[in-house]
């Protein structure tokens, strides 16, 4: 009864950040032409709203993610984008609401906390519109790299215009953070990790090496996009001494995230060279976990992989080793038994795919190997 | 001959009527005159239970001692939102006791109406409730001490009473939102006025009382801004819910509604327009929109070719969705004549046909009884040809019961294979994320097979509501396995014995 379901309906993720392009393949287009772009987000999001009424719980429970994965997504495709009359949608607050900056931040503030971005996009550009200077320019920066955290997705109109504050506010403020904070986060999202990373060492030298603990957590950002490890790891370190109190585990979290996530791309391990740099980044990111719950528990897995991957496993047969031994006197075990031994990495790496044996079970069988390879090789113990 | 009574078993309220031989019927009203009983449990401390009104009223002073929306946990273990059981007096009760309670207290009021106990009841449930919400839905009847002749769809009460059983009203599309669940079907009437059941969706936890939460959090945080906390102390929010509550209400017919706000010892007062309640709504409304379009596609079916469109529940007074049916199907909705007691009516109406003293010269008489379908699709788990695992659904839902011996042929996927699970889904997708597995057992051929060896499948379902699949070498016909599946419910046989027996010395008022 139901017309056949195409593949874009059914795809339930999107990275982040995500570009335009990748935003619109969620919604089907192409093969779709842009004018059906309302259709689509309809038609996406009707389909989960059945799922999410499921008689299976995990299934309501990826559907409900789906759906606000959707919401965040058509939202970004679309907020943003300026009327003829510079305006978004139609205004609900008369101009005059606020008359100083401070009134002016806390109406922001109130809509952003309040996740009503079209409301707080809309007054920020009443007050660029209306005063013009920097002050303003800052303000809108900022809800834009609001929208943007929030969500992990926004339309290059929204990006382009709020790069342009930022930088603005930056110029003319070079000595307010702020501005800084919003320049880098936005150079990320809009893909330029390199500029990002320039405008945190301005931002340095501007504030008179006041950066703050959040640009070095962009600055971590922006060096694992540019596979720069040694310089991730440093600014990883450096945000979390920097942090203060109040959001040292909230830093914490987010620098082990980037480093667990770059580290956890790098597997399966093919050399020690490549175990090294894995190891390296897990330790860090142990480091910068220390303390907070969820992130230890986020780590705990790779590190383990990082201890053990290591290990030397004997791979040869155990006959001929008894053999030899005896023959020898067992002069030859040790060296028969490193000749004929490989790290677990390359005993996982190289028994991917064969026939099972009992090396690899002995590797691969663990839980924490599986799931952090993504696997699920049904071994006999230890797996869900 | 016993009586049979309709009950409308609802998420926030209740409601029992019955239809005489005559085809009269009569929604059942309380000692205190209300024919809505709201669906709220209190457990006092001496073991008796008060069910409706006054159980409401201690839920601002007690609300550990309450209990209400748990018809959303049917068929589960809790109807909580953290999935914590319901304790009292170190007892956990179950959605289905706590059911049990306020069907008690509607055999109560049935009984001091006429004299009689109750015995007999016709239950209506939301048409999307799977076997395992039915079951609960029976097994709480059980508890009661009340022998459930039939569950019956809401929308089909709905229809029937609403006088929607005569062939010039064609295809129905009925909108019931209410208390806690949203619900929409699409039937097709034929010209004997008997009822098909075309696709149904919905939201199990979609109603009134999320449009009150909204307007709560938005209390909550008005009040915050005015120096006022009514979250610390649990007798405040549930003022401010209760107060929540009535605000919805009167935006249905006002464009401002007011009250004031009470913690901290002093009022404020708190304002609310119509325009601002929609765009609180706002998400909600785009759901029900989105299921009603995705019904309809279900059904293959156009909005165009909806004849009448049937608005039921209480929560239809709100101006926002109907105006959203409108818009969609291209007419204005009918609304129920009685929103919030159509549902039982026509639970009634039906039970009067279950009985057999309806005089033969009625409509209701010769209108044909609602055929038992399947709520969902019943399927089971193979590889398909990209070798992945799905749910392949060999009963469709909305299938007319029983069905006997579908059958189905699949095949051996290794070289060698001598044995073949066989795992029971419910649910209409082929994802098996979103399907819910009901049972599975383990066949042997005796022997190795070769890779694409054949196997029949073959499945029933009878009207007790007893799933049988067979597994049978495809082509000795040996079989294989069976797999017996009787409509689950979440409490066992003697756990529902144990509940009715504690229930006859439960004093319910």
């Amino acid at each position: 009864m139901v017309a056949t379901r195409e593949k874009w309906e059914a795809t339930s993720t999107l990275p982040r950040p995500a570009t335009y392009e990748q935003m619109l393949e969620f919604f089907g287009i192409p093969p779709a032409t842009p004018d059906a772009l309302d259709a689509n987000i309809a038609k996406k999001r009707r389909q989960w709203n059945h799922k999410s009424n499921s008689g299976n719980p995990a299934g309501r429970a990826k559907a409900a993610e789906v759906l606000k994965l959707i919401q965040n997504v058509s939202q970004a495709v679309k907020r943003g984008v300026l009327d003829d009359q510079g305006g978004g949608a139609e205004a609900e607050i008369p101009a005059t609401v606020f008359e100083t900056l401070e009134q002016l931040w806390r109406i922001l503030s109130e809509y952003v906390f309040a996740d009503e971005y079209d409301d707080a996009l809309r007054v920020a550009r009443e007050a660029v519109n209306r005063w013009h200077n920097a002050d303003a320019a800052s303000a809108l920066a900022w809800v834009v790299t609001s929208v943007v955290n929030v969500s992990g997705f926004a339309h290059p109109q929204l990006l382009a215009e709020g790069l342009a504050a930022a930088e603005f506010a930056a110029r003319e403020q070079p000595g307010e953070v702020r501005n800084w904070e919003s320049t880098a986060s936005l150079l990320l999202a809009s893909s330029r990790p390199q500029d990002a990373a320039a405008a945190i060492d301005q931002a340095d030298r501007a504030t008179g090496g006041r950066a703050t603990a959040m640009l070095y957590l962009l600055r971590t950002r922006a060096m694992a996009t540019l596979k720069r490890p040694d310089e991730a790891m440093t600014a990883a370190v450096r945000a979390v001494t920097k942090a203060q109190p109040g959001v040292a585990a909230a830093i914490r979290s987010e620098a082990t995230d980037i480093l667990a996530s770059w580290a956890a791309s790098l597997l399966p391990v093919r050399s020690n060279a490549d175990l090294t740099r894995y190891a390296e980044l897990i330790g860090v990111a142990a480091w910068c976990a220390y303390g907070v719950p969820e992130a230890e528990d986020r780590v705990r897995p790779y590190r383990m992989w990082a201890i053990n991957a290591g290990k030397r496993v004997f791979v040869g047969s155990d006959r001929m080793r008894s053999f030899l031994a005896v023959i020898t006197g067992f002069i030859s075990l040790p060296i028969h038994n490193y000749l004929r031994s490989q790290p677990a990495w390359q005993v996982f790496v190289e028994g991917m795919g064969k026939e099972v044996t009992a090396h690899f079970i002995i590797v691969a069988a663990p839980a924490y190997v599986q799931r952090i390879h993504n696997v699920n090789l049904g071994l006999a113990f230890g797996n869900s | 001959m016993d009586r049979i009574f309709g009950i409308d078993l609802g998420t926030t309220n209740s409601v029992i009527a019955y239809t005489d031989p005559t085809a009269a019927t009569e929604v059942i009203a309380g000692q205190d005159g209300n024919r809505i009983v709201p669906s709220v449990v209190y457990f006092g401390k001496d073991g008796s239970q008060l069910v409706g009104m006054s159980a409401r009223q201690r839920a601002i002073i007690e609300p550990e001692r309450v209990a209400m929306l748990f018809k959303r946990g049917m068929g589960e273990k809790s109807f909580l939102d953290n999935e914590a059981p319901f304790v009292v007096d170190g007892k956990t009760w179950s959605p289905e006791e706590l059911s049990a309670s306020v069907l008690k207290k509607l055999a109560l009021m049935a009984q001091e109406r006429f004299g009689e106990p109750v015995r007999k009841v016709v239950i209506t449930v939301p048409a999307y409730f799977g076997d395992n919400e039915r079951a609960a839905t029976k097994s709480a009847g059980e508890i009661a001490g009340l022998e459930v002749v039939h569950i019956v769809n809401e929308p089909t009460a709905a229809a029937i009473a609403h006088g929607l059983d005569n062939a010039s009203a064609g295809r129905i599309l009925v909108f019931d939102l209410g208390g806690g669940t949203f619900d929409v079907t699409v039937m097709e009437v034929a010209s004997d006025g008997s009822m098909k059941v075309l696709a149904t969706g919905g939201d199990r936890r979609l109603g009134g009382m999320d449009f009150d939460n909204l307007i709560l959090a938005k209390m909550i945080a008005t009040a915050r801004q005015g120096g006022l906390d009514v979250e610390t102390e649990p007798w405040a929010r549930q003022d401010a819910y209760g107060k929540a509550e009535a605000l919805k209400k009167e935006l249905s017919t006002l464009e401002t509604a007011s009250t004031s706000l009470t913690g901290s010892g002093r009022p404020l007062p708190f304002e609310l327009t119509r325009a601002q309640f929609e765009k609180l709504i706002r998400d909600k409304v785009t759901a029900t929109e989105d299921t009603t379009l995705y019904t309809l596609e279900l059904a293959g079916l156009q909005p165009s070719d909806i004849g009448t469109v049937l608005m039921v529940g209480g929560s239809s007074r709100i101006p926002a969705f109907q105006k959203m049916l409108e818009r969609v199907c291209g007419r204005p909705p009918l609304f129920s004549r009685n929103l919030d007691e159509d549902v039982a009516r026509g639970a009634a109406m039906l039970a009067a046909k279950e009985g057999q003293d309806l005089d033969p010269r009625t409509a209701l008489a010769r209108m044909p009884k609602p055929v038992d379908v399947c709520s969902h699709g019943l399927g089971i788990t193979a590889l398909n040809d990209e070798m992945e695992l799905r749910n392949f659904i060999m009963i469709n839902a909305q299938t007319p019961v029983p069905v006997d011996d579908v059958a189905d042929t699949f095949n051996t996927v290794d070289e060698g294979q001598n044995e073949v699970e066989i795992k029971l889904n419910e649910g209409d997708e082929e994802d098996l994320e979103f399907v819910k597995q009901l049972g599975k057992s383990t066949g042997s051929f005796g022997r190795g097979v070769p890779k694409g060896y054949p196997i029949k499948v073959t499945m029933s379902y009878d009207r007790a509501g007893m799933i049988e699949v067979n597994a049978y070498d495809g082509q000795t016909g040996t079989h294989m396995c069976k797999l017996k599946v009787p409509r689950p419910g979440n409490l066992s046989k003697a756990q529902v014995a144990n509940a009715a027996a504690l229930y006859r010395n439960t004093k319910v008022s």
